[in-house]
């Protein structure tokens, strides 16, 4: 049976419309020029009302919901906000709030109490810290056991939300290089440095750069005491499947927008939407938008069949759907650009922020290039093992 | 017998997509692998020597389930590793 989207499409304009409507859109802009982000008071409000833990556990005072009902509402918020960081926002949030409940679930349980409650409230705000300028599988900071305390130093290359962060899941080398272990850190810990990263789009999110010297941490911070890869992995794999869903409700409105923007305009004595150009201008952004929406719909699809064993870290549709979302999405903004003329690309219209934000999605959640390499590498991977399998069983001549 | 390793693992393998090895066993295959290449070893297995979640096992080009290290290799037989796509 297909998934009801009606009902989410409902929900969420009942739960959360009147609130992204008044307190985050007219304000959307302000915070792209200004770099600022949702501050504390907004993420408090935005827990309160469900924006957060909508998939986290009721034992932890979330609401239970599937991920397929989540990227189909982050669809929609990502369709009524006028901030591309909200739903980015709140994705990335969604997904390190479930990984300390994991993780406490997980013989770390004085985690749930003292972080994933307060996170799922609204009231903290965590972030994760794996990626460096390195490959995935290497690490330069480094954690050193001294005395019974933990010694953390090295520098991590962006943290999303880390403007507002409160504390984020941290991971490091061990002393002799063969393993890795997680951590909590938190923002007040002496010898953290948080320094605001400016950013071509994606502004709102607060993204930031951290720094670790010499900072102490006891053994009740260890999330994980070994095998950090693994753990990771986790967040990675999760964060993929929603990544990019709201990617279809900025679509939808900046079309809709386009639309209406071009309402008024005469050229050559015609009115513009009468071009059949036009027409065709507009139809190709819904075709890049209806790509994008079977390509992520199916892979929800399929990623809910195996939310029980959390085993779809091989799923290829997940890097796939958030591929063709980004690439329908910079479809369709540089579309809107041509067809808007100077409105599309003066600041105070907003439709250059569309385009500037949809950039954000290349370079994460497995970079475009990544994904077109690695899924080319499968692809002939497994063309030469049925090959060679093939020829292994076939009867050898005389 | 043949072990072949996708894109990700090449680097630790020095870039040699196939190596051949003599085993008899899955676990022979595998532990004759890491013998030979050490620094693939925390890629492949966990801290609790546990083959990672993120690696798919496929002999011949059929997909296995794990907890089958015991399982009899041919010299023929073709073991491959494949690693999820990466990047976060």
């Amino acid at each position: 049976m297909a998934f009801d989207h009606e009902s989410i499409t409902r929900e969420v304009e009942e739960r959360f419309g009147t609130f992204i409507r008044e307190r985050i859109n007219p304000t959307a802009a302000h915070r792209d020029q200004t770099y600022s982000t949702f501050d504390h008071a907004m993420l408090r409000e935005m827990g309160r009302l469900g924006l957060i833990g909508f998939t986290a556990p009721a034992s932890i005072g979330g609401q239970g919901r599937t991920w397929q009902e989540w990227g189909h509402a982050l669809e929609e918020i990502g369709y009524l906000a006028d901030d591309s960081g909200l739903p980015m926002l709140l994705a990335y949030r969604e997904t390190a709030n479930n990984l300390v409940h994991y993780s406490g679930m997980n013989g770390r349980p004085h985690l749930l109490e003292r972080y994933a409650r307060p996170a799922v409230r609204g009231e903290a705000y965590i972030g994760w810290l794996y990626t460096e300028e390195k490959d995935v599988l290497e690490l330069d900071t480094k954690v050193v056991a001294r005395g019974g305390r933990y010694i953390l130093d090295g520098c991590k290359t962006a943290s999303t939300g880390g403007m507002s962060c409160t504390s984020w899941i941290v991971y490091a080398r061990t002393e002799d290089g063969g393993d890795s272990m997680v951590f909590v850190v938190e923002r007040d810990d002496p010898g953290v440095t948080v320094t605001p990263l400016r950013t071509l789009g994606l502004r709102s999110i607060g993204l930031a750069s951290l720094t670790f010297e010499g900072v102490e941490l006891t053994e009740d911070r260890i999330v994980a005491p070994h095998d950090g890869l693994s753990h990771g992995q986790i967040f990675v794999n999760e964060r993929r499947i929603t990544g990019a869903s709201w990617l279809l409700g900025r679509m939808r409105s900046l079309i809709e927008r386009v639309i209406e923007d071009t309402k008024p305009k005469v050229r050559f004595g015609r009115r513009l939407a009468d071009f059949d150009t036009f027409k065709a201008s507009i139809g190709r952004m819904h075709i890049a938008l209806e790509r994008a929406r079977a390509s992520t719909y199916r892979m929800l699809e399929r990623v809910e069949s195996q939310r029980r064993d959390r085993d779809y870290v091989h799923e290829e549709l997940v890097p796939i759907a958030k591929y063709l979302a980004t690439e329908s999405a910079l479809e369709v903004a540089d579309i809107a650009q041509r067809l808007s003329g100077g409105h599309g690309y003066f600041e105070p219209y907003g439709i250059e922020r569309y385009l500037r934000d949809f950039y954000g999605l290349v370079p994460i959640i497995g970079g475009q290039p990544a994904i077109e390499t690695q899924v080319g590498d499968h692809v002939i991977w497994r063309h030469d093992r049925r090959l060679n399998a093939r020829r292994n069983t076939e009867p050898k001549g005389p | 017998m043949i072990v072949v390793v996708s894109g990700n693992l090449r680097r630790y393998t020095s870039f040699e997509q196939e190596v051949r090895l003599d085993a008899t066993s899955l676990e022979g295959a595998l532990e004759a692998l890491v013998a030979r290449y050490p620094g693939l070893r925390p890629v492949l297995y966990d801290g609790d020597g546990k083959l990672r979640s993120v690696h798919r096992l496929f002999l011949n080009g059929e997909l296995l389930d794990v907890g089958h290290g015991d399982r009899a290799l041919a010299p023929t037989d073709e073991l491959g590793i494949l690693t999820a796509i990466a990047g976060g």
